[in-house]
């Protein structure tokens, strides 16, 4: 697959404090590539210094095959960017805005015309165009700051973490709408610290912290490079310290502890024991209840790596 | 692209409240209230005859009747005393003298104000000049004649100003429109603000744009400064036309100062807000120092530290757009000559050019190392 972004070794310095440590990342077309890390892990300085916005102190980074510079127009000219704060002009209305915006790469009258109308019917503002910013909600106030991004219909959007201080239903909307994009032949880059929503749409997955890639792949390969497997828990009337030795030794089973009615059971990488769990529990006469599976997540992939959770 | 940018620009400028009011009713309000203040200024300058009543004015003589009427101060009636006393009790004069003798008057007013004031210093002036043409008379009497004739002849009590430069109320509203012409610099600052993207995202979504960002600038501030400029000619209208300040003969010679104090206003601010790497409080912080710095130079806040700077360091007058656009509306209103007025409009003009060449070298590829 075509490359659409290279990044290579790149550092940031702000003063004594490294915001960017020799970062590499590699992102091809079609993808919906997730950064994911903690507030202040380098997400956005790597978003920034990818646009040119920032100056860094080593590295290169290429979007479509050519370096990046704050006069390469006819990269800029493929980008969208959709930034965490809302970037819109409060004296002019949402149409307006769009067209603003949308006429910084598109100078046709009536092909901005024709991409703005899109663009509003996309994000589904049409009953608000002539609505100053001030007047609408939150949710929609979100949704005209994506329209500004990517009206004029960029082969590469970033999404600097669009979903913050957002509604449930509007943050739905908006993942919705990054997946359309997608599916419509843009590449995305999602930042966000949210990981839930990585896992939910990203194809592939960063995980950054304190300026650095310490883990790059799918959500399952990320999953897969932790000892953490499954863990399964059972509601059951009583289980016998004898019975729980024994349980420990089926194979894939890291660990097993009894409280409160419910056996806690830690299965090891990969290992799908829930089948096997129920066969012991059937072959021991041991009475149980409701069985629930529960997947390690991507903060545990982070736990496991960098030694704390995301909100440490 | 261009024009585009300029619409929207425009529109949001016009749509931006604060700034409108800052910019427009504020020196509208404030022109208001210099010609409300003023035009009892103006009241005072000019000065109207005082009625005046004189009854047995045949006691006084004819040498005092002749220095009545050709000091220029009153407007005399003669009058029996009756008659005087009742046009006095009525407001129709301002008092009315009782003849005695020569030398002997009773003056009679109902209140204590300027014009009586100016009775009682006539009447005085009056008898100590009769008293000391008696002492010359009885010293030298062949001097007499020449004496009685220096006595009744006229005397300048008011000194007429040059007609057409004496109002001298016009300055300050030329001094209003200087400001006008500075309060331009925020907004050059802030066109300035709006493409740097460590100030708002919105900069920064044109920063990641291809379209240049200076030609962005240029078009913004263009806007500003038409916008500017226009809210300039509705002040000076509203003062022309509507408070009916005369600003002489040259209309177009003032708006074209107007246009290059607007120019060198807007450059100066967009330079400051290049320069200053900092917040946008620090920016425009540091704007309205210099101005007011530059005005205070000029006079606006002290009028003789115009004076001083002329004495001292005349050359500083020359660097300051604030004084430019004052000494040339000054010119404009003394000067039969438009050469002074002339050398001020190039050197606004020229320094809006510098300014926005400086602009210009430190914005063009400008990355940030913080956003």
């Amino acid at each position: 697959m075509e490359t659409v972004v290279k990044i290579e070794n790149l550092v940031k310095r702000y003063d004594e404090l490294v915001a960017l440590d020799h970062l590499n990342l590699n992102i091809a077309s079609g993808e919906i590539f997730g950064l994911l890390g903690p507030n202040g892990s380098g997400k956005t300085t790597a978003i920034s210094c990818m646009l040119s916005l920032l100056e860094f102190n080593k590295g290169k980074i290429e979007i479509f095959g050519k370096e990046m510079a704050p006069t390469a127009y006819d990269i800029k000219r493929q980008i969208g960017v959709v930034f965490q704060n809302v970037a819109v002009f409060d004296e002019l209305t949402v149409y307006e805005n769009i067209d603003y915006f949308c006429g910084l790469y598109v100078y046709d009258k009536k092909e901005r015309k024709k991409l703005v109308d899109e663009a509003i019917e996309f994000v589904g503002l049409g009953d608000f165009i002539k609505f100053r910013p001030k007047k609408l909600s939150g949710g929609l106030l979100r949704r005209l700051n994506i329209a500004c991004g990517i009206a004029h219909k960029p082969k590469l959007i970033i999404f600097d973490e669009p979903t913050v201080a957002v509604d449930p239903q509007s943050r739905n909307n908006i993942l919705e709408g990054i997946k359309r994009l997608n599916s419509e032949g843009a590449t995305i880059i999602y930042t966000s610290h949210y990981m839930e929503e990585v896992e939910q749409i990203c194809s592939r997955i960063a995980i950054l912290d304190k300026g650095r890639v310490i883990a790059q792949g799918t959500k399952e390969e990320l999953k897969d490079m932790i000892s953490k497997g499954e863990k399964i828990s059972v509601q059951v009337y009583g289980i016998s310290e004898e019975q729980l030795a024994k349980m420990l030794k089926i194979p894939g089973v890291a660990g097993a502890d009894f409280a409160d009615g419910t056996i806690s059971i830690s299965m090891k990488g990969k290992s799908g024991g829930i089948a096997q769990i129920i066969e012991f529990l059937n072959e021991n006469n041991i009475g149980y209840g409701r069985i629930a599976s529960e997947l390690p997540t991507l903060n545990d992939v982070f736990l496991e790596l960098t030694g704390k959770t995301f909100r440490d | 692209m261009f024009f585009d940018i300029f619409k929207c620009r425009f529109k949001s400028l016009l749509r931006e409240k604060s700034g409108f009011f800052w910019t427009l009713a504020f020196p509208l309000i404030l022109s208001t209230l210099f010609f409300l203040a003023f035009s009892n200024l103006n009241k005072i300058d000019k000065f109207e005859k005082i009625k005046i009543a004189v009854a047995d004015i045949q006691k006084a003589g004819d040498g005092f009747n002749a220095a009545l009427r050709n000091s220029g101060l009153f407007e005399v009636s003669q009058m029996d005393l009756e008659q005087a006393k009742k046009l006095l009790s009525e407001g129709d004069i301002n008092g009315y003298i009782k003849c005695k003798s020569a030398n002997d008057f009773e003056l009679f007013v109902q209140k204590s104000d300027f014009e009586e004031s100016i009775i009682k210093m006539f009447l005085d002036s009056y008898r100590s000049s009769y008293s000391s043409a008696e002492k010359i008379i009885a010293s030298n009497p062949a001097s007499a004649k020449d004496v009685i004739n220096l006595l009744s002849e006229e005397k300048t009590y008011i000194n007429e100003m040059p007609s057409g430069n004496g109002n001298s109320t016009v300055i300050y509203f030329y001094s209003l429109i200087a400001m006008v012409c500075m309060l331009s610099s925020t907004y050059g600052c802030s066109e300035v603000i709006k493409i740097q993207a460590d100030q708002s995202t919105c900069a920064a979504r044109i920063n990641v744009s291809p379209s240049h960002k200076l030609k962005v600038f240029m078009a913004s501030i263009s806007a500003a400064f038409i916008f500017e400029f226009f809210v300039t000619l509705i002040v000076t209208a509203y003062i022309k036309f509507v408070l009916r300040i005369d600003f002489g003969t040259s209309m177009a010679f003032i708006l074209l100062l107007c246009a290059a104090g607007c120019f060198a206003g807007i450059s100066l601010g967009a330079m400051i807000g290049a320069l200053v790497k900092k917040p946008e409080q620090v920016k425009i912080g540091a704007l309205v120092s210099v101005t007011m710095f530059f005005s205070f130079l000029s006079g606006l806040m002290y009028e003789n530290m115009k004076y001083i700077i002329q004495k001292n360091a005349p050359a500083l007058a020359f660097i300051n757009p604030v004084s430019l656009v004052c000494d040339g509306f000054y010119s404009l209103y003394y000067y039969d000559t438009f050469d002074r007025y002339f050398l001020n409009v190039s050197i606004l003009a020229a320094m809006g050019i510098l300014f926005s060449a400086v602009t210009y070298f430190v914005l063009r590829r400008q990355k940030y190392a913080s956003i």
